[in-house]
């Protein structure tokens, strides 16, 4: 076992602490894999699971940067304290913002291809939640990317546990290790990304990379490889 | 020497400490004591029927009979790092059980401890923190009655320890002469209590949580 740290007992986390916030992830992390991945709940759910990621990389920093700015109170909640204004409650930052901000604050790591593929991601979020299209009727929806657990190469923790059937939380076992967040919040990202390419379409793919893959089908990815060549190369 | 014990088994035994001392002194002598919410710095513990304890205690809930194995506050965000138990009046027919948890991590598997949320069985402050069984600080935590499974995946991991814990052999250790102080490292050791007869009623503990030790 590793050394201990010493501290005072402590009744309840921050909800706005990377801790919390990564757990919350893995929670739905869990739900999404009780879908099948051709299900459009696997895609939803997923948008929760890389919204939950990213703010935890976020508070990671300091949960002060989940503060809604338009409220000082926030940061002062943020802070681990408790307001005094009348009938306050917490807000934090939508997830455009928390975008923007990993952006500004850990550019090298977070990268603009990164930034536009969840972007996009949550846009299809947005779709579903908030107009009367599905995600399984679009043409161009998740199905459409080559499932990447037939990718050879496909080498990491993540991509290793998929191939199980049924997949297992194992899936999580870097993932959620929470040393990648402690040290390297951008591998926490990497592999969300690399998680929401699974079901991921040739417009997804090319919000993430940059590229147009005309030629991608469901058994012939090349934005998946390229995809898992990035983050190959950021990994190591 | 306790601390050697400490780091080695994960608990450590002083016989007759200071008998004459106030048990927050004693405590202090060992380290530094941790004012933990809701708590006086010294909780005495004394056998109790069912229906004469509060519901929300493990008194309240499993009486005189045998405490399970746990590690106290474990639906907490951070539960007490070590929990002082110092004797002030003994029964030599009830025990104090003590578990290595590596002994649990070893059996059931980090990674799997790691992946387990948890959830306090009630709401705390307006809601119900996620945990882990194995924090990645390795601060390990169980109770069966106070926190609960919180996905279908946690729940199979519960499940296993519940199986390797009724398997388990604890330490049996009385503490049966005033002074006699037993130290538990709570973010690794489990720890229950024997079953205590109606003669046993007598049985004095007093419990103070350290957060670093000398």
């Amino acid at each position: 076992m590793t050394t201990k740290e010493t501290t005072t007992a402590k009744k309840v986390n921050h909800p706005w602490s990377a801790d919390a916030l990564l757990a919350k992830a893995q929670r739905y992390a869990e739900d999404m894999l009780s879908h099948s991945p051709e299900d459009w709940q696997f895609g939803l759910v997923s948008t929760f699971v890389l919204e939950f990621l990213a703010r935890a990389a976020l508070a990671n920093i300091s949960p002060t940067l989940l503060a809604d700015p338009n409220n000082s109170n926030n940061f002062y909640f943020a802070l681990g304290r408790t307001s005094t204004a009348p009938k306050f409650i917490p807000r934090s930052i939508d997830v455009t913002m928390v975008l923007t901000r990993l952006r500004e604050v850990i550019p090298d790591e977070f990268t603009p291809e990164q930034h536009g593929f969840a972007a996009q991601h949550f846009s299809r979020r947005n779709e579903e939640l908030h107009t009367g299209s599905t995600l399984d009727s679009t043409p161009t929806a998740y199905q459409q990317i080559a499932n990447p657990i037939n990718s050879e190469g496909f080498t990491t923790n993540a991509e290793v546990n998929l191939k199980t059937s049924p997949p297992s939380m194992t899936l999580y076992k870097g993932f959620f290790g929470q040393t990648f967040l402690l040290s390297q919040s951008q591998i926490v990202l990497h592999e969300a990304v690399h998680l929401v390419t699974y079901f991921g379409d040739r417009e997804l793919a090319t919000a993430a990379t940059g590229k147009v893959y005309a030629n991608t089908t469901r058994d012939n990815s090349e934005a998946s490889e390229d995809w898992h060549n990035q983050l190959k190369k950021n990994c190591h | 020497v306790f601390l050697s014990g400490l780091a080695s088994s994960g608990f450590s035994l002083i016989r007759g400490f200071d008998p004459q001392a106030a048990s927050m002194d004693a405590a202090r002598r060992l380290g530094d004591v941790d004012s933990v919410e809701g708590l006086g710095p010294v909780q005495t513990l004394t056998p109790q029927a069912l229906h004469e304890a509060s519901p929300n205690t493990y008194s309240g809930n499993f009486g005189r009979s045998s405490f399970p194995l746990h590690t106290d506050l474990a639906h907490w965000a951070r539960p007490p790092r070590y929990v002082a138990l110092r004797c002030i009046h003994g029964a030599p027919h009830v025990a104090t059980l003590v578990l290595d948890g590596q002994a649990l991590v070893a059996s059931v598997g980090a990674d799997a401890l790691r992946a387990a949320l948890v959830q306090p069985r009630r709401p705390m402050r307006n809601g119900k923190q996620l945990l882990r069984l194995l924090e990645p600080c390795d601060l390990l935590r169980w109770d069966s009655l106070y926190i609960h499974p919180a996905s279908k995946m946690a729940a199979s991991v519960c499940e296993r320890v519940r199986v390797f814990l009724t398997c388990a052999q604890p330490l049996e250790i009385t503490l049966l002469e005033p002074g006699d102080t037993l130290i538990i490292d709570n973010w690794r050791c489990l720890h229950g209590r024997s079953s205590a007869t109606e003669d046993a009623g007598t049985r004095r503990i007093e419990r103070v949580y350290l957060k670093e030790l000398r």
